[in-house]
């Protein structure tokens, strides 16, 4: 379909017609500089092409204009590799559909099918206009102010300060709301965004619902997963379909949305069949023997307060860090007069009844799978041994079992995440070499809270409750939360219905499109329409672009100019990476058209509002900043190399002074960093395993989770005091059955679709559609190979399913779940579990006046819900694997 | 000297970046593309896998497409490349029937990779490289050998699945693959002494 | 008086061909419905059949000049230049389909022995030269000169049909599209439609030769067998598709002729049909000869497993062509034939 499309335009002299008044003509390029001619030059690079923006690159140019971008072979972390994103990137740059000089609206009509009419205006116009806008924002109510961030917009460093001198609590997230991976690994490895697999050493990986790397194509990742691989690493994919990954692996078919049950039922092998444990582990570096009394809380003692466990030898409880003779780790048992039991009893009771029988009816996966991978998994983690690194001895657990957003994106899906951690911390995997590693900053941050335990970190860390809230994205309701883009727009909709005593008036739109990756696009059509004034910071005409008031163009990823703090492990770690610590260089292309960095758009912005100096200004909270994730490792502003906040900074400026204040830069400015593109330091191996650091019984994972009973029971207390209900769900019961200490099976509503739904949608990654940073979907050579991929923006379908279904592949279908509807063609493969429909990356909707590849394609978003009562309630996750049906398109002959 | 390319196929994993570090390093046409990354299925569920198949030039000792070729365009160099003088190609296409490999590709015309869309400055550069009528193909990266370094899909593959070498060399990494994993050409039996080896497929 | 008109019809599409080519030139190949899977189309098919029905019928006519058959020197002369009308417009039609059509004749310079493409130059020129050197009028039936020029002429002609089968159609990519009976096809096919094309210049010159019918119908034998044979080929395994409307069409000829020459060989209206027909049986055989080559992918299965099945409609400028250079045939080889009735006598 795409393809015949492309030929049928491109065949035509003319342009064609039938298309956007924005793109009738087509843009004539300014001619070469003559001074350019013959010119040969090459640039550092720092690839945005996917979310992850860290591999080095080398841009070449002739004449003046980019002629190729290639890994920078010398440099990590992907030493000459790239992916087809990267390697697509100039294709981003020498885009004629990008915005081009700033606009502003002159049709008060709003639609992504209707012409704005825009204005061509000057910069100092445009931003006179967006200032003087949001002054009156700021006047009378700065939380009035929206921002929104995604990935495409990565390469700033002024866009927090901006919000936090602006006073608007509302900084969210395009992305994010269909990827909450984050608060269990915040809460048991004080880690952050989530916990990944250490492939140097890994012997057996059991992974669900992500990407090691191949899935979609990272340069870094498929580098450390082919040597894995190579290595004899034995992978176990559990995944409704047959993806890149299971294919080098053992495929685990599994019903979409019903990871819950399969992991439930392995723990339940695991803690009554098997029963191999790695004791030491879960007795001196757990909360599994801390005593639970009745009412679920720790048992404390009466002195001091602390949990306490039990000493089988001394026949008495005691606090958790006196001396024992014998831990126990099971049992019942009289403290203070309360009866109560392990941690691990508790866990390990509810247990009981997610048998891999029970498990089958729900996920399909047969009982004997389970068991034997489950068997597999603690025969290779080879509890007791130990291994020596840099003078340093380990526990040695070369096994690893990591979930990421489609298996934790529903109802239920924390607990499954839970439960993947009860499942590693059987075995004691838990920050170790070969095992299970938060990707998060390397140092002592998994210290013990009072309690003993690890003090929870990043989204783990509740929001603190205030009513009526402040937030849009009702963080105060959601306090694990990542990001809520689908709680802002139902809340800038109907203020009222969330407790909200303030309107939002204004929206900046920073490289986020939530009107497309999200969900229920018409939903954010009508909330973008309600805001009075929308700015995008645009790079091309998106959903968000068009439906704004004015258009501040930027730079693309190759003219922007940025340093950046380099982050080794997305999705695992291995020695090519293990260790470093660097921050990376990208050598701006000179704009080609009359954009301005991002950087430069917030601090005339600022200024103009006379917030970029002075106390409380921009600069101010650019000092007192600390990378939220990378913390004292990141680019801050340290000691001496602080701004003055009484004088403007050039963006340079401000680069020299966070490199110079760089822990490990020793000194060294951005003259030094323009020698090699890059500034490295290795550190010792044995510091990147956070294990080093709280060693032996220095610090305890929760087992059993009171800290998210805790925040439940908070909430709850908090909900009564103010006699409201729970926003957007009336049985408040509902919400905190998710906030139990235990993980436990929960339904998600798709499993009690109405009659019809029988199938289950599931969208994933590819090689050419990660994220939508730079509009990958509208760049022309990656349009040239998902056109021609067979799993490309079709609607893929189980052979058995479509011959019920009477359906051949190539048929139009409609996909149609609860919330919406879609089309596409459709493709018939035995790589999809029978129950599912596979829609990959994320095409269609588009505007007007966008790239007619932006129009065309299956738009999967649309299926999805923006119903709370579908959420995680923890995390605020939507489903990403909605029920549908499935019929063919009757097309008019 | 004899230039040869070993694939991995255990390694690959059908992300086709070599196919864009091609058309990046030569700027080919819209819709041209010197590698391709053929994706299929084996097995039936729940068993099936996705497979992977990276296919260029094979750069046939005895080549199909050069016994075809009326004018003598294309000629076989010492090293084994194959390369096309673009001067004498007039275009018959016999070569590209000929190739069992789908290795080359006719220049229909030379199309706008923004359909509807004048060329980029990008195009206006590469585009002067690519004679409309003629018929291109994969050239081993000549270009970077001479100046010493590998063709551009072997660097650039994420999952290094790519080796290059000297096949007349037995200590060279690509001698060593073929040796070790035995390695074999696509469609050996077809008798035209490909010069790009498949191992662990 | 309808002579004439058919003349002037001929030029007017020929003339409609050339404004067709010349578009081309602007536009490139793109005017055509050919792509990436499907390089070679109506041009080819064109040309493979012109140059079969002017190898047809330079067979014929060093035959009859070698065997001295005198009853049929009238047919002779104008088969000759019907013969080189046919290979001009050959010519024509591949420079037509080159990506470079005026660097054509480095097919010479190219002295590449291994291509079929150079043989089939070479041979089809020579079959020229040698249809040029008859129409001059420098070989009368007997004597040396002419018996040598007979055995070049079916050299030539005969080399011609057989290179395609050794050389490409079977030989190309190293056999791994190579077809059981395709060697005794192309023979086959440039027999019958050269008999053909002599059959109807035979009733309109007015030269009744009755044995033509009977030729005609062991020609058409000779035709069907490997049709009949490819299609019961086909009926036990999944190999190559068979054209079935070629087969009736082929089979109904073969009726027709069977007809005339039991029933009235005296009859002129049946081989004239006959051979019309066969003419467009040829055709069509020609362009199931292109698909068969092209239909299935190249590279082979599972590999090419989601590859999208090659299509090819033959766009309206192609057919404006082709129609073109099989008009030209007509109106050239009038040309030809008044030219030599100008210059020489008889």
């Amino acid at each position: 379909m795409l393809k015949r499309f492309i030929e049928r335009v491109s065949k035509s002299k003319k342009p064609d017609a039938s298309r956007n008044m924005f793109g009738l003509s087509p843009y004539k390029w300014k001619p070469v500089d003559p001074k350019e001619k013959g010119k040969r030059q090459v640039l550092y690079g720092l690839c945005r092409g996917c979310m992850q923006g860290d591999c080095a690159t080398l841009v070449y140019l002739e004449d003046g204009i980019v002629v190729k971008t290639e890994g920078n072979a010398e440099a990590p972390p992907t030493y000459g590799s790239l992916c087809p994103r990267g390697k697509s990137e100039l294709m981003g740059m020498y885009n004629p559909y990008r915005i081009k000089t700033p606009m502003a609206r002159t049709n008060p009509e709003k639609g992504l099918d209707v012409d704005p009419m825009w204005k061509e205006v000057t910069w100092d116009e445009a931003l006179d206009i967006v200032a003087e806008r949001l002054r009156k924002v700021r006047e009378k109510d700065p939380r009035g102010l929206v921002l929104c961030e995604g990935w495409g917009q990565r390469d700033t460093m002024l866009r927090l300060p901006f919000g936090q001198a602006f006073g608007t609590p509302n900084e969210i997230g395009s992305h994010g709301a269909l990827c909450t991976v984050h608060y269990p690994s915040g809460l048991v490895h004080a880690g952050y965004p989530v916990a990944i697999v250490d492939l140097e050493y890994c012997q057996y990986h059991i992974t669900l619902g992500r990407s090691l790397g191949p899935n979609f194509a990272t340069a870094p990742g498929t580098r450390k997963f082919a040597r894995a691989i190579e290595r004899g690493m034995k992978l176990v994919v559990v995944d409704p379909r047959s993806s890149y990954e299971a294919s080098k692996g053992e495929w685990v078919p599994i019903r979409p949305g019903s990871d819950l049950a399969f992991l439930l039922a392995m723990a339940h092998v695991m803690l009554f069949e098997i029963q191999e444990y790695d004791m030491w582990f879960l007795k001196n570096r757990t909360n599994a023997p801390y005593l639970i009394g009745p009412d679920g809380n720790y048992c404390r003692d009466q002195k001091t307060g602390k949990p306490l466990m039990w000493d089988l030898e001394e026949n008495k409880a005691k606090p958790f860090d006196a001396q024992f003779e014998d831990i126990a780790l099971n049992g019942t048992y009289l403290a203070d007069g309360v009866e109560c039991r392990t941690g691990f009893d508790v866990v390990r009771e509810e247990f009981v009844k997610y048998t891999p029988e029970w498990a089958e009816e729900i996920c399909t996966v047969p009982p004997e799978t389970v068991r034997r991978i489950a068997k597999e998994f603690v025969e290779h983690a080879r509890i007791g041994s130990t291994i020596e690194i840099d003078g340093f001895t380990f526990p040695f657990r070369p096994v690893s079992l990591n979930t990421e957003r489609n298996v934790t994106n529903r109802r239920g899906g924390t607990y499954a995440d839970l439960t993947g951690k009860i499942i590693n911390m059987l075995v004691g995997n838990i920050e170790v070499p070969g095992g299970c590693l938060s990707c998060s900053y390397r140092g002592p941050i998994m210290g013990p809270t009072e309690d003993g335990t690890v003090r929870p970190a990043y989204e783990a860390v509740p929001k603190p409750f205030k009513f009526p809230p402040d937030h849009i994205g009702l963080e105060e309701f959601y306090p694990h939360q990542h990001t809520a883009p689908h709680i802002a727009i139902k809340s800038i909709l109907d203020p009222e219905k969330y407790y909200l005593d303030y309107h939002i008036e204004a929206y900046i739109s920073v490289g986020g499109n939530p009107i497309k990756m999200n969900a229920q696009p018409h939903t954010y059509v009508e909330g973008f329409k309600k805001i009075p004034f929308v700015v995008s910071i645009a790079l091309h005409m998106d959903e968000p672009a068009i439906l704004s008031d004015v258009l501040l163009p930027e730079h693309s990823a190759l003219e922007r100019f940025r340093v950046a703090a380099f982050y080794p492990q997305h999705q695992s770690i291995d020695d090519e990476v293990n260790g470093l610590k660097m921050i990376q260089l990208r050598e701006p292309v000179t704009p080609i058209f009359n954009t301005k960095h991002v950087d430069e758009i917030f601090t005339e912005l600022a200024e103009r509002l006379g917030i970029l100096c002075g106390e409380g200004g921009l600069y101010d909270h650019l000092n007192s900043n600390i990378d939220w994730v990378d913390k004292t490792d990141g680019l801050n502003m340290n000691g001496e190399y602080k701004l003055d906040i009484n004088r403007k900074y050039t963006l340079e400026e401000i680069v020299e002074r966070q490199i110079r204040g760089w822990p490990y830069s020793g000194g060294k400015g951005l003259k030094d960093l323009k020698e090699k593109g890059y500034i490295a330091h290795w550190k010792p191996r044995k510091e990147f395993y956070n294990y080093y650091y709280f060693p032996d019984d220095k610090t305890r994972h929760p087992f059993y989770f009171l800290g998210l009973k805790k925040v439940g029971d908070d909430l709850r207390a908090n909900l009564i005091k103010h006699n409201i209900s729970f926003p957007g769900v009336d049985d408040m019961d509902y919400v905190f059955d998710l906030y139990r200490p235990v993980p436990h099976w929960v339904e998600t509503p798709e499993f009690r679709a109405p009659e019809g739904f029988d199938l289950w949608a599931i969208n994933w990654k590819t090689p050419y559609y990660s994220s939508d940073p730079g509009n990958v979907a509208g760049n022309p050579w990656l349009a040239e190979l998902y056109t021609k991929d067979p799993y490309e923006a079709v609607i893929c379908l189980n052979p058995v399913t479509a011959k019920r279904k009477n359906l051949k592949d190539g048929d139009m279908v409609i996909v149609e779940s609860q919330y919406g509807k879609m089309e596409g063609r459709v493709r018939v493969s035995e790589l999809f579990h029978p129950d599912a429909v596979g829609v990959s990356g994320n095409y269609g909707l588009g505007t007007i006046q966008s790239n007619p590849l932006n129009r065309i394609g299956p738009n999967f978003n649309t299926l999805l819900s923006l119903d709370e009562r579908t959420f995680d309630g923890v995390s605020g996750g939507q489903d990403t694997a909605p029920r549908v049906k499935l019929y063919k398109k009757e097309v008019p002959k | 000297m004899r230039y040869a390319m070993v694939i991995d196929l255990s390694r690959c994993v059908g992300c086709s970046t070599c196919t864009v570090a091609c058309r990046a390093e030569h700027g080919t046409p819209a819709g041209v593309s010197y590698n391709k990354v053929k994706k299929y299925e084996v097995g039936r569920y729940p068993t099936a896998k996705m497979k992977f198949l990276p296919i260029l030039c094979m750069h046939c000792q005895d080549p199909a497409c050069l016994k075809v070729c009326p004018t003598g365009a294309t000629y076989r160099r010492e090293d084994g490349i194959v390369l096309i003088d673009h001067d004498k190609c007039i275009g018959c296409r016999a070569c590209v029937v000929a190739c069992p490999y789908e290795s080359r590709q006719f220049l229909w015309d030379i199309r706008n990779y923004y359909p509807g869309h004048v060329p980029t400055p990008y195009e206006v550069l590469k585009q002067k490289d690519f004679e409309r009528g003629t018929v291109v193909k994969c050239d081993f990266c000549l270009q970077r050998l001479e100046e010493g370094q590998l063709p551009a899909c072997v660097v650039a593959c994420p999952a290094q699945a790519r080796y290059f070498g000297d096949l007349d060399d037995p200590e060279s990494e690509v001698s060593r693959l073929v040796a070790d994993y035995r390695g074999t050409p696509f469609r050996e039996e077809l008798g035209t002494q490909p010069s790009v080896y498949y191992v662990k497929g | 008086m309808l002579y004439w008109i058919l003349i002037a019809v001929t030029v007017l599409l020929s003339m409609i061909a050339g404004l067709v080519f010349l578009k081309q030139l602007r536009r490139g190949l793109t005017t055509t419905a050919l792509h990436d899977s499907f390089n070679w189309g109506l041009y080819i098919q064109g040309f493979f059949y012109l140059s079969a029905l002017a190898g047809g019928i330079l067979v014929f006519v060093s035959a009859a000049t070698l065997f001295k058959i005198e009853a049929v020197r009238p047919l002779v002369e104008i088969g000759a230049a019907v013969s080189l009308s046919c290979l001009i417009c050959a010519a024509g039609l591949l420079g037509a389909d080159l990506g470079k059509p005026f660097r054509g004749l480095k097919i010479v310079t190219g002295k590449n022995l291994a291509s079929p493409l150079t043989w089939d130059f070479f041979m089809l020129s020579l079959c020229g030269i040698l249809n040029l050197i008859f129409l001059a009028g420098l070989i009368h039936n007997g004597g040396l000169l002419a018996t040598v020029w007979s055995i070049l002429c079916l050299i030539a002609a005969l080399a011609y049909v057989m290179i395609h089968t050794l050389f490409f159609l079977s030989r190309v990519g190293a056999g791994f599209r190579s077809q059981p009976f395709l060697g005794l096809d192309t023979l086959a096919q440039s027999l019958w439609g050269g008999m053909a094309l002599v059959t109807l210049i035979s009733l309109t010159t007015g030269v009744r030769e009755s044995s033509l019918a009977g030729i005609l119908l062991i020609l058409t034998i000779l035709a069907l067998i490997p049709i009949a044979g490819s299609y019961i080929a086909s009926l036990t395994s999944s190999g190559s598709e068979v054209d079935i409307k070629v087969l009736i069409l082929d089979t109904f000829i073969l009726l027709i002729l069977m007809a005339t020459t039991v029933l009235s060989p005296q009859n002129a209206f049946l081989p004239a049909l006959a051979s019309i027909l066969i003419l467009v049986a040829v055709f069509l055989e020609k362009s199931h000869l292109m698909k068969q080559y092209q239909m299935s992918p190249t590279v082979p299965f599972p590999y090419s497993q989601f590859d999208e099945k090659p299509t090819y409609k033959p766009t309206a400028a192609e057919w404006m062509l082709v129609l073109g250079s099989l008009a030209a045939c007509v109106w050239l080889s009038s040309g030809i034939i008044y030219l030599k009735t100008l210059v020489g006598g008889g």
